[in-house]
């Protein structure tokens, strides 16, 4: 009779999915029944037959079998389970009944009392296992079992306290580090912004490709078309700015924001105190109503209860608070100046301070929008690319070809964080990999334990332990370790959290507080149980292949059956460096990068200088401005700079505006019209600019290349002047003298009424005043006694007290014009530094886990080289009692280690280059692939490697032959 | 057993069925009997769900057979009616006929 086989899949589904008794005979039909059909018919159709009744019969099994008391019997276990000990006890008194009937039966027969036992016991069986199987069948033998392992564990760990010390610290430390900068990524990139229906939320930018001009600012008109447009519920604009605020406790200069009337109803944020803008508010201008932050309330006003409805003055223009917000709320900006507004003013941006709106007058505004509901980005921004499409056909004039005109739809949360993710994901990978390392340090350890668990292990299963047990008992003991070395990672990281919070960098967006929350601590249980897993794997896996035979022997020598192990715990080494060289090579990298940067030559000299800040008004109405012509700003100016020279300590001194202080965030950039180019319908190019008194180039060692600098005949009655830098003029008139070229700004700058070009008479030296990586930002310098900025900085240059300085300053420009707020002071040294803050948080972390990579490392070798000198002392004995000599075992002893470590390297190599690649933009003057780096990390690695060997590589030179020959 | 406690439908039909087949079947068999004569293909775990069922009230018993390669290397499990099944019935036809008989609504052959 021809055999047939059944489809195996559906048979193993079958025997899986019923738990019931009948299941066999059940199958058994099913197969007999299968052979019939397949003979009398075909085999696929017996299959699809096969098939067809085993799902069909599966809900009334399932149904029959609950009913039958699967549940029931579940509960039952349970019961039993509690009661364990009870039953038990039972369970021994009923075999003990038993025993003592057979005995006595046995006795009769005329045995002595021991061997009547003895045979009553061997009739009966093994008493042991019958328990065992009785209490698999009534109780619950996977908890049993767990609580049997847990005490044991437990109790092994408290019998070698130094082991357990060791093995739970380097877990502790590797779960804090990489709990940390989870907490860290948890707070920044992982939660939602705080507003209504988040995603929705977009930021909206005008990109002007085609004249490398991106973020250029939108106009009045384009925003109403978006507003139009259907896509979103409603568009919003936001300005930036600080005023002096008077009116107050003190005059005190504070960020506020001009925003559009609609922008509190697009956040969806209800205040705290009073309401917010009215969103269909028309006014062209400012409207009178401003709203403020509840640190603004409590710091300049002392929480006052009558609030609402008080009036202040914000460059001496009037305004009444209506609103207060909550305490815990910011503002959606990408800065952390933004993010502490504690301002906001409603403004159509269509009248007096803003110009009159037309469709290419791009006003330096954000713009943000709520999406319509269920409207996807994807699906917005293609109907948004149309309406672009749409515009620049209608509107040829102001939107030319040539600057490729788009605008692009990005997620807000995305335009908050998007920079720092690249940084915090380097610093999360880090720390994994010291987590890995660990792990693999403390899998060594308990390998190295195991070997000398190697006699137990043999007993257990001589005596009929089932592996499955012995695996999981050694699990047990591995997922303990790592819990608590979890908890105590925890408990560092708790401990330590203020002091790791001075170290992050100001510029990271903390959207929410950094803290120790539920998802952090579900992180920490997730890592600490994936690192028992993984470093248990390597004892638990070598638990059941121990040959029995040679473990029950009575000798400690280097077995055959250590031999594996031996080789797994080279091969963690081999990883261990190797990881550890990667770690070391991405630390290196970056710290070759940031010192590259640190050293780079500046172009002006900052030290010994300040740079304190004050700014005038700038009321809304230009008439009401004392400061509003160059002539009354430059009369200002010259006092201030008389009085600064006089304070003590001070050399020299200069004026500039608030972005002519190097390196700091503030960007100032005007539209440029050069003689000659200018043709009407393409957009002008931005570049930045500064207004400075003749005196700021000497005083910050910016030397002159060609032509003159400012001087004190060009004020508001001569020719108007600039100075721009080499960048500049290579960028503008290549190949050309720039001297005696003319060019115009725009209106941002430069008067706008007037049709006077401004002629270029000097050309200073490219300086990185703008960005410490990019020396050729195009530059140009107007006279500070031509035009009349209203964000200054004094900056001044001597023997300066920092602590001082700041007040004395404030003193003098209060003694000139009381209602000037003084603010802001610091160093050039410290501005320097500052740019270079999340560069250097990124390789302190880096770094310090590069070096507890190589710590754990060396430790990891230390280890095995020791076990090493210690199963071959016997070895070693014979060989020094055959003549060799000790300086010989020395070597030998170190080959080994060098040989491991060499290996570690060459697979280190191989890692480190593809993560240096990855880390390609972090980098800054330095190749990923620098050999310099590379090889001074290897060298480092492998002295590291011998000096770890060297302690135990002495010891087994000092081998007695004696007493090494002795042992057996 | 109760006197009010009537069969299932089901289980009615396979009561039957091992009447007829009269002795011991094992469910393929009872499954196929019953597909032959009233052409209702029933799942195989139907059959024996009913089957534990009865065998729980005690209708039916059953005893193994021997396993054999044709079956996957798995026993037979043949089941027969027990006197209490065979009074079941009795009471199940008993009261189908009292409900049926007096009506005077005429069945049609299907």
């Amino acid at each position: 009779m021809s055999r047939y086989s059944p489809p195996a899949f559906a048979c193993r589904l079958f025997q899986i999915v019923l738990a019931v008794p009948y299941r066999g005979a059940l199958l058994g039909d099913l197969i007999e029944e299968y052979n019939l059909r397949a003979e009398a018919t075909s085999p696929s159709a017996a299959t699809l037959w096969f098939w067809g009744q085993a799902c069909r019969s599966i809900p009334f099994i399932v149904g029959s079998s609950l009913r039958n008391g699967v549940l029931r019997r579940l509960l039952a276990r349970l019961k039993n389970f509690a009661s364990r000990r009870q039953s038990d006890r039972r369970l021994r008194e009923e075999i003990e009944e038993h025993l003592a009937l057979e005995t006595t039966e046995t006795l009769r027969s005329g045995m002595p009392a021991a061997e009547a036992r003895r045979q009553a016991i061997l009739k009966f069986g093994a008493v042991g296992t019958i328990r065992e199987d009785y209490h698999a069948e009534h109780g619950l033998p996977f908890f049993e079992n767990l609580l049997q392992d847990l005490r044991f564990a437990l109790r092994m760990l408290v019998r070698s306290p130094g082991f357990s010390a060791v093995a739970i610290l380097t877990i502790a430390l590797g779960i804090g580090a990489t709990t940390a900068i989870f907490s860290l990524f948890d707070a920044t990139l992982l939660h939602p912004l705080s507003y209504p229906h988040p995603e929705q939320l977009v930021s909206i930018e005008d990109d002007l490709p085609g004249v490398g001009s991106r973020d250029a600012g939108i106009s009045v008109p384009e925003w109403k078309d978006l507003e139009r447009s259907g896509i979103f519920q409603s568009v919003a604009l936001k300005g930036f700015g600080s005023d002096n605020l008077t009116g107050s406790s003190q005059p005190s200069r504070i960020q506020f924001e001009p925003v559009t009337p609609g922008y509190f109803a697009l956040l969806g944020v209800k205040p705290e105190l009073g309401r917010t803008f009215d969103p269909h508010d028309p006014t062209p201008g400012f409207t009178l109503d401003v709203v403020i932050s509840d640190g603004l309330w409590k710091r300049a006003f002392g929480s006052d209860p009558h609030i609402l409805g008080r009036s202040l003055r914000l460059d001496n223009d009037l305004y009444r608070v209506i609103g207060v917000m909550p305490p815990g709320f910011h503002d959606p900006g990408r800065t952390l100046e933004e993010r502490n507004t504690d301002l906001w003013a409603a403004a159509g941006f269509s009248a007096d301070p803003a110009p009159p709106p037309s469709r290419n007058l791009r006003l330096a505004l954000g713009v943000i929008a709520r999406l319509k509901p269920g409207l996807n980005i994807a699906a917005a921004q293609s109907h948004l690319d149309a309406l672009v499409a749409s515009l620049q056909k209608q509107f040829p004039d102001d939107y030319p070809p040539e600057s490729k005109w788009t605008v692009q739809l990005t997620p807000l949360k995305e335009s908050i964080v998007g920079n720092v993710r690249s940084s915090l994901l380097l610093l999360l990978a880090a720390a994994g990999l010291v987590l890995l390392i660990g792990c693999v340090n403390v899998a060594n350890l308990l390998l190295a334990r195991a070997s000398a668990r190697g006699r137990e292990m043999a007993v257990r299963q001589a005596l009929g332990a089932a592996r499955k047990r012995l695996v999981g008992q050694l699990l047990t003991e591995s997922l303990l370790l790592s819990l608590l070395g979890g908890v105590a990672g925890l408990a560092i990281l708790f401990c330590t959290k203020n002091f790791l919070l001075q170290l992050v960098p100001e510029s990271l967006p903390r959207l929410n507080n950094l803290s120790i929350n539920y998802s952090v601590m579900l992180f920490a249980l997730a890592a600490s149980l994936a690192a028992g897993v993984i470093f248990g794997l390597a004892p638990a896996s070598q638990a059941g292949r121990v040959n029995l035979a040679h473990a029950l022997r009575l000798e400690g020598r280097g077995s055959r059956g250590s031999r594996e192990q031996m080789r797994t715990r080279r091969a963690l080494v081999v990883t261990e460096f190797a990881l550890s060289l990667t770690l070391m090579m991405a630390a290196g990298l970056l710290l070759r990068s940031f010192w590259q940067l640190f050293t780079v030559p500046l172009g002006f000299n900052p030290q010994h200088v300040m740079a304190v800040h004050f700014w005038l008004s700038e009321p809304n109405d230009p008439k009401t401005d004392i400061y509003g012509t160059p002539a009354q700003e430059a009369a200002l100016v010259r006092e201030l700079l008389r009085r600064a020279r006089s304070l003590p300590g001070v050399q020299e001194a200069a004026l500039g505006r608030d972005a002519s202080i190097p390196l700091n965030h503030e960007r100032d950039v005007t539209p440029l019209i050069l003689e000659g180019r200018q043709s009407q319908s393409k957009e002008p190019p931005l570049v930045e600019r500064s207004n400075v008194t003749p005196e700021f180039f000497h005083l910050l060692e910016i030397p002159l290349l060609r032509g003159r600098l400012f001087s004190d005949a060009d004020n508001d009655q001569a020719p108007l002047v600039a100075v721009v830098n080499q960048a500049f003029a290579r960028t503008y008139w290549p190949g050309e003298d720039a001297l005696g070229k003319r060019l115009k700004g725009g209106r941002l700058g430069l008067d706008p009424a007037s049709t006077t070009w401004t002629t270029v008479i000097g050309i200073i030296a490219d300086a990185r005043t703008e960005s410490l990586a990019d020396a050729s930002v195009p530059q140009i310098y107007l006279s500070m006694y031509q035009t009349s900025p209203k964000e200054l900085a004094i900056f001044l240059r001597g023997k300066l007290d920092p602590s001082a300085i700041p007040g004395q300053v404030h003193e003098m420009v209060q003694s000139v014009d009381p209602s000037l707020p003084v603010y802001g002071a610091q160093t050039l040294d410290d501005a320097v530094s500052a740019s270079l803050a999340e560069r250097r948080f990124s390789l302190e972390m880096v770094a310090s886990f590069a070096v507890t990579a190589l710590l754990l490392a060396a430790l990891g070798i230390y280890g095995v080289i020791s076990y090493i000198v210690t199963e071959r002392t016997h070895d070693i004995g014979i060989r020094l009692a055959l003549g060799a000599q000790r300086e010989n075992i020395l070597l030998m002893i170190l080959r080994q280690g060098l040989s491991l470590a060499i290996a570690g390297t060459a697979v280190g190599l191989v890692g480190a280059l593809i993560v240096s690649h990855l880390m390609a933009d972090l980098l800054y003057g330095v190749a990923p692939t620098d050999p310099l780096t590379f090889v001074a990390v290897t060298l480092m690695l492998t002295a590291v490697a011998l000096a770890a060997c060297y302690i135990p590589a002495r010891r087994a030179m000092r081998v007695d032959p004696l007493v090494a020959l002795r042992y057996e | 057993m109760k006197r009010g406690e009537l069969l299932g439908s089901l289980e009615h039909i396979i009561l039957l069925a091992l009447v007829r087949l009269d002795g011991s079947a094992h469910g393929m068999i009872v499954r196929r009997e019953i597909e032959q004569r009233t052409g209702r293909n029933i799942s195989i775990g139907a059959v024996y769900a009913t089957l534990e069922r009865l065998e729980a009230k005690r209708y039916v018993s059953s005893s193994t057979g021997d396993p054999t390669p044709e079956r996957g290397g798995r026993a037979k499990r043949l089941f027969r009616v027990e006197a209490a099944g065979n009074r079941a019935l009795q009471i199940s036809e008993q009261t189908l006929h009292s409900m049926t008989a007096d009506s005077k609504r005429r069945w049609e052959p299907i």
